[in-house]
């Protein structure tokens, strides 16, 4: 495995000589090379809880006020720092971890908030926005691979106006990984080329027809990539099962878990961004009966996803990223649940790239408003940006002449940033 | 759970075992010749799977309220006023309408439009060989007329209004998604429905129009932001927690219209209901079915006319207080509710008959149906400086939505019959920035279901006829009665058990092969998104219109290499079977006509020819798969 890792890392310095470092001077490539691999992450897993995970019972426990409700805390390694009690994991390698308590966002609508976060723009009907893997593989290109730049596993959004090129791998469960790999054993190489070119052939007039439309031709490029991909070797990468058992049942073997493991094969094949979709934690309805199992399984996967990171010396190279939509609130409702609430909420960041061993930002003693340090989904953004060391400032023009910006305008927070 | 990647490896490595119109081996065989090179003498046949259809008994015809004989003069009227506000437009600009359609691409297209699939061969070259002159009017009547009309209609509502059979485990509204498909059946007007469905009550087996409600049991503020959306065009999702950022809703709007639902109730713990207690059952196996059920049965529409919204504790604005009960209002327009009249009845008034945007967001809604963009755009996020592309368009479309009492197959069946939607597709990119121009409809990729339905088009007859076993057994199973005590309740919930489990063995008789091969609109709702359908972008019904219609590295695997598009080359399929019937020398425009609804050009012709000589049987194979992998198969011209 290490061999592996080394051999990625020379391609890639090789890679970003050819393709993309140009704002640096040449002389100092190496000696910026070597201040990125300290500094700098490399890939990212983005683990998303789609539904907004409420931060009082999680990562901002209030026991002094009333809002607390049901759910216990749990003293984390860090001093005078609680979680929810059902994050005892995480608890246990607070030290590896800076968790945001002052995130706050404009909206109270899932997809409306799902998409601020995931792309960092408001959500128009004009233009789709693309997301960070898409904007990773923009800003910075990876060398060539058989693998795509970016995989979302769940329901995620697409490389919007970037087009097809970027548009991440999507995987529905986990468990199944890629489905329909392998040829049907009639189907020779030879065999399947010939049927390839008769596609062609038969799909020329309307190919001329359609020479002009993006949408038509953004499938040369997922022809390209499936069929690279067919004969890769790095397709066993999608497969949990090749996996020791072991390993797996620490990741939980739940969903989730299975898709925090399958990330973390991915990243290992140089996959560079990640994106595990976690649902359910939209609790209008009995929060505490249904959060501690959600609760639990989250601070499984992740815990062991970030010790298995680490016990293989990736940790300083990937970054983890715990995001949400927005908060919920502090009252609890006659359903014994809690509703939307965008002027505050909690990620985490962990792994490369990321000071790690504090909060930063903090809620008023009701966790309803920020306090202090507060940090805006562009903000976020432009940090993890930053601990990729991607150029914020640089603009992309969409094809109907607009210029966008991977941050938004959002500053990195330097205090979370190594 | 824990069979399914074996039994997928397993499923596609028998599928292929059998696939005789791939077979390499057999270089000689025809598809024409019934003893072709699949049997091999002296092995065991395996049974045969059989697919789905083949059993009488799993087919159920489905009635269809047509369309009026008597109003087509006044439908080609309307289409020609259509027509006539385009060409001004287009004239005004300086602009020319797109060629009209051959027509081949006009058979293929209306079937997508209308039915959601394509055509089969027959059907498209018994279309284009007519020499009826009014053959194009006379096919958007018989299709309007036929079970895909509904299906299609369904699966576009469904994803609007994120229809599901069950939202979680303790709320059952399957009969909802089944009422909408039964509407569309039988052509209930629009407004009755929505109507319907804003002042249902009772259980969803009762009445299933409560559904809606139930659908967003809890969350009664966010279903109210999706109302305002999906019927009404207006987003007003922000004022939820603070005034409108950049339209003018303020959150005390937004609180005054959520006020009509201040009574609403979702759940039903009122002293009464035919609920035993179940303490003495607490040590029995079945206690959490039995609670199940219980859950089950107290999701349930009522309202509480004594219960009042307030505002929230943290409300912030000056113009009211904290607690403070809140007086309903509207956004626009204007409601009257009449003394004693329930707030959701006076709310419904208002949504369906009290403003302009609810004619106007279904016309909009429509129109991008048929041309594949609206004339406004973003369809559900209209204020008062809102222009439509062609504005006397807009005016009269939502006129006729009127006129016509809000029959959508009478209003599509005017749009179907302009001129202008019978026009070549635009398949130059739009320009984002600017209002499209309408000189024709634009190009589209097939939605997800399109493409399922199609290759269920392909290969088993008449799919229409195969629906979703019905669910009375389940319900009788769920329904607590009256006077059910504990003891009967245990009975009932070892009965329910038994229940589910036919009921799924029942649903595998309509699997070939593992999967079940129904029409997307008779599926499970949502689908797993390992599912096919889930893969080439159907909705996961999470929030609403989320389908997509991106391509994917996993969707092109599906169409190399998944079972789906392989049953369609086995004996039995539609396609295949066509093709042993015909002619050899009438197998290649079969082909293409099958898949792509038009005879291949001469060079396509020579092109597969060349093929079939080289290949025998497999060639018949390699052309099917060459063309469902085109880009001109899974675009909608």
């Amino acid at each position: 495995m290490s061999e592996e890792i080394t051999r990625r890392r020379m391609m890639e310095s090789a890679a970003k000589a050819c393709f993309g470092v140009s704002i640096l001077p040449f002389g100092n490539l190496l000696a910026a090379h070597q201040q990125a691999r300290e500094s700098k992450a490399k890939a990212v897993i983005y683990l998303f809880m789609t539904g907004a995970m409420s931060q009082i019972d999680t990562f901002d426990p209030k026991p002094e006020s009333d809002v607390q409700g049901d759910t216990d805390v749990i003293q984390t390694k860090i001093p005078g720092v609680q979680f929810g009690s059902s994050l005892k994991g995480l608890a246990s390698i607070a030290d590896q971890l800076a968790v945001v308590r002052s995130m706050y966002t404009e909206t109270g609508v899932h997809e409306n908030g799902q998409y601020m976060m995931k792309t960092n723009y408001k959500k128009i009907a004009t233009t789709a926005h693309p997301g960070i893997g898409p904007w990773m593989q923009k800003l910075n290109p990876s060398p060539p691979r058989d693998i795509p730049p970016s995989v979302s596993i769940g329901q995620s959004i697409g490389p919007g106006y970037l087009g097809a090129n970027f548009a991440p791998l999507p995987i529905g469960d986990p468990k199944l990984g890629l489905q329909n790999t392998k040829s049907p054993g009639y189907l020779s190489e030879k065999n399947f080329r010939k049927r390839m070119s008769l596609s062609r052939t038969f799909d020329k007039k309307f190919r001329t027809k359609s020479r002009e439309s993006i949408m038509v031709n953004g499938y040369d490029d997922i022809y390209r990539d499936t069929l690279r991909l067919l004969k890769s070797e790095d397709l066993k990468a999608f497969d949990l099962k090749l996996e020791n058992e072991k390993v797996r049942k620490a990741y939980g073997e739940t969903r989730f878990g299975n898709g925090c493991l399958l990330a973390r094969r991915l990243v290992q094949k140089g996959v560079r961004f990640v994106e595990v979709n976690f649902g359910g934690w939209d609790m209008h309805n009995y929060l505490f009966r249904d959060l501690p199992e959600k609760a639990e399984e989250f601070d499984k996967a992740t815990t062991s996803l970030i010790k298995d990171l680490a016990s293989r010396n990736m940790l300083d190279d990937v970054m983890v990223v715990v995001g949400t939509e927005f908060g919920r609130k502090p009252n609890v409702n006659q359903n014994y649940g809690r509703d939307h609430h965008p002027s505050c909420y909690s990620c985490m960041l962990a792994g490369g790239g990321i000071r790690v061993g504090q909060v930063y930002g903090e809620t008023d003693e009701d966790s309803a408003n920020v306090e202090d340090n507060e940090v805006s989904v562009q903000d976020f953004n432009a940090t993890i940006a930053s601990a990729l060391g991607l150029p914020l400032e640089k603009e992309i023009v969409s094809p109907d002449g607009r210029p966008f910006t991977i941050a938004n305008g959002g500053e990195p927070v330097k205090e979370l940033l190594l | 759970m824990n069979r399914t990647p074996l039994r997928t490896a397993l499923v596609v490595f028998s599928l292929l075992s059998i696939c005789t119109l791939c077979e390499t081996a057999s270089g000689q065989a025809r598809p024409g010749s019934q003893k072709g090179g699949a049997k091999k003498s002296g092995q065991k046949k395996p049974a045969k799977p059989k697919l789905p259809g083949s059993d009488p008994a799993h087919r159920k015809k489905i009635t269809i309220q047509p369309v009026k004989a008597n109003t087509l003069s006044s439908v080609l009227e309307s289409a020609a006023k259509i027509d006539s506000l385009v060409a001004n437009h287009l004239r005004g600009k300086g602009l020319k309408a797109n060629p009209p359609i051959p027509d081949s691409v006009f058979v293929r297209r209306v079937y997508l439009d209308i039915t959601g699939t394509i055509p089969t061969a027959k059907q498209a070259a018994l279309f284009v060989s007519s020499k009826d002159g009014n053959k194009r009017q006379k096919l958007i009547d018989q299709l309007l007329n036929s079970p895909g009309y509904a299906s299609h209609q369904y699966n576009y509502w469904a994803n609007v209004m994120r229809v599901v059979d069950q939202p979680n485990g303790n709320i059952y509204i399957r009969p909802y998604s089944e009422w909408l498909k039964k509407n569309f059946r039988q052509n209930v007007p629009f407004d009755v429905w929505v109507r319907q469905m804003m002042t249902a009550e009772g259980k969803a087996w009762e009445n299933p129009a409560t559904g809606y409600f139930l659908r967003d049991s809890g969350m009664p503020l966010d279903n109210l932001s999706n109302t305002t959306r999906i019927f009404l065009g207006t987003q007003i999702g922000c004022a939820q927690c603070h005034d409108h950022p950049f339209d003018t809703w303020s959150q005390k709007d937004f609180y005054e219209l959520a006020a009509f639902f201040g009574g609403l109730q979702t759940r039903d713990y009122r002293k009464g209901t035919s609920v035993p207690d179940l303490e003495s059952k607490k040590e029995e196996d079945e206690i959490y079915t039995m609670r199940r059920l219980v859950r089950i049965n107290r999701s349930k529409v009522w309202d509480n006319e004594k219960k009042y919204l307030k505002y929230p504790k943290d409300y912030a604005y000056e113009n009211a207080k904290p607690g403070q009960v809140v007086k309903t209002g509207v956004l626009f327009g204007k409601t009257d509710i009449a003394k004693g009249a329930k707030r959701r009845v006076a709310f419904a008034n208002w949504l369906t008959t009290g403003n302009e945007r609810f004619a106007t967001t279904v016309a909009n809604r429509m129109w991008k149906r048929a041309f594949g963009i609206g004339l406004i755009e973003p369809l559900d996020d209209m204020n008062d400086q809102t222009d439509a592309a062609i504005p006397e368009l807009m005016t009269y479309l939502a006129a006729e939505m009127k006129r016509l009492k809000y029959d959508l197959k009478e209003f599509q069946r005017i749009l179907f019959n302009t001129k202008i939607y019978q026009r070549e597709s635009t398949f130059k990119p739009l320009n984002p920035t600017a209002d499209y121009d309408f000189t024709g409809p634009v190009l589209r990729r097939m939605t997800a279901e399109q493409v399922w339905d199609s290759l269920l088009t392909l290969t088993i007859a008449r799919p229409d006829e195969l629906v979703r076993p019905d669910d009375s057994s389940y319900i009788a199973s769920i329904n607590i009665k009256p006077g059910t005590t504990a003891d009967s309740l245990l009975q009932q919930a070892v009965e329910h058990t038994e229940v589910t489990k036919a009921d799924r063995a029942l649903e595998r008789e309509y699997m070939y092969k593992g999967r079940v091969l129904r029409r997307a609109s008779e599926m499970k709702q949502p689908l797993p998104d390992s599912h096919f359908l889930r893969q080439f972008g159907q909705s996961d019904r999470k929030i609403v219109e989320n389908s997509t219609e991106e391509g994917t590295v996993p969707q092109l695997l599906a169409l190399f290499n998944g079972p789906v598009t392989h049953m369609m080359l086995e004996e039995g399929s539609v396609i295949y079977d066509d093709l042993v019937a015909a002619n050899d020398k009438r197998k290649i425009d079969l082909i293409f006509y099958s898949l792509l609804s038009r005879a291949p050009s001469s060079t396509e012709r020579a092109t597969a020819t060349k093929e079939i000589r080289e290949s025998g049987r497999a060639g018949y194979g390699n052309v099917i798969w060459a063309l469902l992998n085109t880009r001109e198969f899974l675009f909608i011209q």
